[in-house]
């Protein structure tokens, strides 16, 4: 079954997302539960906002994940990815 | 080019620890995003106590300038939950390196002109080095790790995201041990 995720979207992660702050996204059958496949889902939605991952950092659920566990991070149906590109709070 | 980190040693009775709170709370430990002004007498009226012997604070301002040109002001915006978490998460690692009583974490979202405040952090202790290292190391925690990003409006009517310099943690000894 699908599995259905919110992704959200600040600062240039949101310009790429044509001013898009969040939306529900679904990883298709055929590709695992990660979060490797929800970036991926981002990327193929929001072509521009390839240049942005480079930079940004990811969070499930108001985590920090570590870039280098994408493809091993589980992704659970109603899930939050938020793209975080480099902060400047402060 | 980074400096030494200096702090105060003390000369304590042997055996006597500063009164202080070990574990992050909500209760002492104030956390605050807001597009309203901010007010460094209200952080400090909120960390004010008996036990305090020092109430040490930062504020940070939009600056006019940025690398020669003009800037009319910076606009903020938080991932406010997810800020709230990290937050805490900073704090209870201040609270393994310091004797800390309250602190206060006051952050503006929206519009900062030039010459106002955009973040308010206050902490208070028994004695100063604790509340003045804290404070230093809250504000650099804050800047490598909250999720808040600013966006720059220059003169000449240009914006553009900003992203903070690499910033060392390291530096933030804890104070030596009473």
């Amino acid at each position: 079954s699908m599995v259905e995720f919110k992704a959200l979207y600040f600062a240039s992660a949101r310009d790429a997302a044509q001013d898009k702050a969040f939306e529900i996204l679904q990883i298709a059958d055929k590709q695992p539960a990660t979060m490797a496949s929800a970036l991926e889902c981002i990327k193929v939605t929001y072509p521009k906002m390839k240049s942005v991952l480079e930079s940004a950092m990811i969070a499930l659920n108001e985590r920090y994940c570590d870039k280098d566990d994408m493809a091993s991070i589980e992704i659970k149906d109603m899930d939050t990815v938020a793209i975080i590109p480099p902060v400047s709070g402060g | 080019m980074t400096q030494p980190h200096s702090c105060c040693t003390h000369q304590l009775p042997e055996g006597y620890v500063p009164r202080h709170h070990k574990e992050v709370d909500p209760a002492y430990d104030h956390f605050l995003i807001s597009p309203e002004p901010l007010s460094l007498d209200r952080a400090c009226a909120l960390v004010r106590e008996d036990d305090a012997g020092a109430i040490s604070t930062f504020e940070g301002t939009t600056r006019g300038t940025f690398n020669g040109a003009r800037v009319i002001r910076l606009e903020y915006e938080a991932y406010d939950a997810m800020a709230r978490k990290e937050w805490y998460n900073i704090v209870s690692e201040a609270r393994s390196k310091y004797h800390l009583l309250g602190t206060v974490m006051h952050h503006r979202v929206g519009e900062v002109a030039v010459g106002q405040t955009s973040v308010i952090i206050a902490a208070a202790s028994a004695h100063r080095a604790d509340a003045i290292n804290a404070v230093h190391f809250l504000i650099d925690s804050l800047k490598a790790r909250l999720p808040i990003w600013k966006k720059e409006l220059l003169e000449d009517g240009s914006d553009a995201w900003k992203q903070n310099e690499t910033i060392d943690l390291s530096v933030h000894q804890p104070v030596l041990d009473h």
